[in-house]
């Protein structure tokens, strides 16, 4: 390689040389996976960077906190205790009912559910890149963030982490075209695939047959299938469903149930099967 | 300019460092996701000021490596901003004596239409080999840069001068 630049070569060839280089680069990096060893490796020189990067994003989000009213203030302060006191009040009823659970489930001879307990981590920005919907999260790998795990917000499912570095992480939305999740619908039991389409507001549903039963306004949640995602959370509601004559499948559009344009904070989901040293107090108990 | 050659490369590396963390300054989250499409490429308007400005410092060869950490900060695939980057200085290297004598505006012209143009050879890669989708408006780019493009001229000229 060394060889060919070292004595002055026609830049033109040069460059005719490098542009495939390039493309083979692509085709190899694009189609398979051979160079993420090499982009997991150099994630520690890029910190810097990515601090540097997301510090005027934080900034704006900051100044902007600053002049926000007092009155404000207290009407989301007076909000936030109300839904405490009400978030409390349905606890106490949860934890009857998932005793109750158990033990149905116990009667039944079927395996307990996986407790998951989450992570807090708020958004340091988007994606500069408008064809990968990426969002980089304030939590990394000393927060005992792995690749591949969910991440949820209030409402339902966002994405998964994709690239961790020791303080940040990047995380994959469910929107973004590489991405795909085993769904279930609820009314129905159907198994199925959601896949993004690079929109932010859409996913689509692969291979849905003719004769399948879905309608608009079906809830989809994570089958668990895979075992990347727990099952159960919301993954979306069926926007439309339509079905060309003599087509085979159904084309099928889902819009997302979490808010994924306006997200300020996420949930790193933690199954408790897979135990992770990281600092255990700043996790919230999701459920038990 | 004979004299400071410790200082020349140098130079050309912190206003490449600059840019790249230009184009990667995050959008706060909520923020409408057209605004990512008018963003200059900034990379390149710098690769395209340094090839024309010093073209015996800044070849091919500097702009593919330039290209390949590109694709590394921006999480592209490996090869994606080499390729438009290895044209961008291919074509300043044949045309810098006479783009070196035109107004700014003209070179502005003339800066949109090569983005333009490995805009339009990285679409065709992305659809053709990855077989992606991609909205059309990622052509806004190039038209983002070169209304960019006098002042950043401007600004490298005088770092040049100074430190170069």
């Amino acid at each position: 390689m060394k060889q060919l630049f070292l004595e002055r070569s026609n830049p033109r060839n040069q460059a005719v040389v490098l542009f495939i280089l390039s493309l083979l680069l692509f085709v190899i990096d694009g189609k398979g996976s051979a160079l993420d060893p090499v982009r997991q490796g150099t994630g520690l020189i890029l910190e810097p960077i990515l601090w540097l990067s997301a510090a005027p994003a934080q900034l704006v989000a900051g100044t902007s906190d600053f002049f926000e009213s007092r009155d404000r203030q207290e009407a989301t302060l007076r909000e936030l205790t109300h839904q405490v006191r009400v978030l409390q009040a349905s606890q106490l009823k949860m934890s009857a009912l998932e005793a109750e659970n158990a033990r149905l489930r116990s009667l039944l001879g079927s395996a307990g559910r996986m407790s998951e307990s989450v992570l807090i981590a708020e958004i340091k920005g988007l994606s500069p890149d408008p064809s990968a919907h990426h969002i980089t999260l304030d939590k990394g790998r000393e927060d005992g963030v792995f690749v591949g795990q969910p991440v949820i917000d209030a409402v339902g499912l966002v994405g998964q982490v994709i690239e961790i570095s020791s303080k940040l992480s990047k995380v994959l939305l469910v929107t973004d075209q590489n991405h795909a999740v085993p769904v279930l619908a609820v009314r129905t039991a159907a198994q199925l695939i959601a896949e993004g389409r690079g929109q932010r507001d859409l996913l689509s549903l692969r291979h849905v047959s003719a004769s399948l039963d879905l309608k608009v306004g079906d809830l989809l949640v994570t089958s668990g299938l895979g075992q990347r995602f727990p099952s159960g959370y919301p993954v979306g509601l069926i926007q439309s469903y339509d079905l060309l004559p003599g087509a085979a499948f159904a084309q099928v559009l889902v819009e997302p149930s979490s808010r994924l344009q306006t997200l300020d904070h996420v949930l790193l989901v933690f199954d408790e099967r897979v135990p992770t040293e990281g600092v255990e107090a700043e996790r919230i108990a999701a459920d038990g | 300019m004979a004299e400071p050659l410790l200082r020349g490369p140098l130079i050309i590396g912190f206003t490449l460092l600059i840019a790249m963390a230009l184009a990667l300054v995050l959008l706060p989250a909520g923020s409408p996701e057209a605004l990512n499409f008018l963003r200059p490429d900034w990379v390149g308007l710098t690769l395209i000021y340094w090839a024309i400005a010093v073209p015996e410092r800044f070849g091919v060869l500097t702009a593919f490596f330039l290209g390949l950490v590109t694709d590394l900060v921006l999480g592209t695939a490996f090869g994606y901003h080499s390729l438009g980057y290895v044209i961008l200085a291919a074509l300043s290297a044949s045309t810098y004596q006479q783009v070196r004598m035109l107004e700014i505006w003209q070179q502005a012209t003339l800066v949109i239409v090569s983005l333009f143009i490995v805009a339009l050879i990285q679409y065709a890669a992305l659809t053709v080999i990855l077989e992606r989708q991609l909205s059309l408006s990622m052509f806004l780019k190039p038209l983002s840069s070169g209304l960019m493009w006098p002042w950043v001229f401007l600004l490298l000229r005088l770092c040049r001068r100074r430190y170069l």
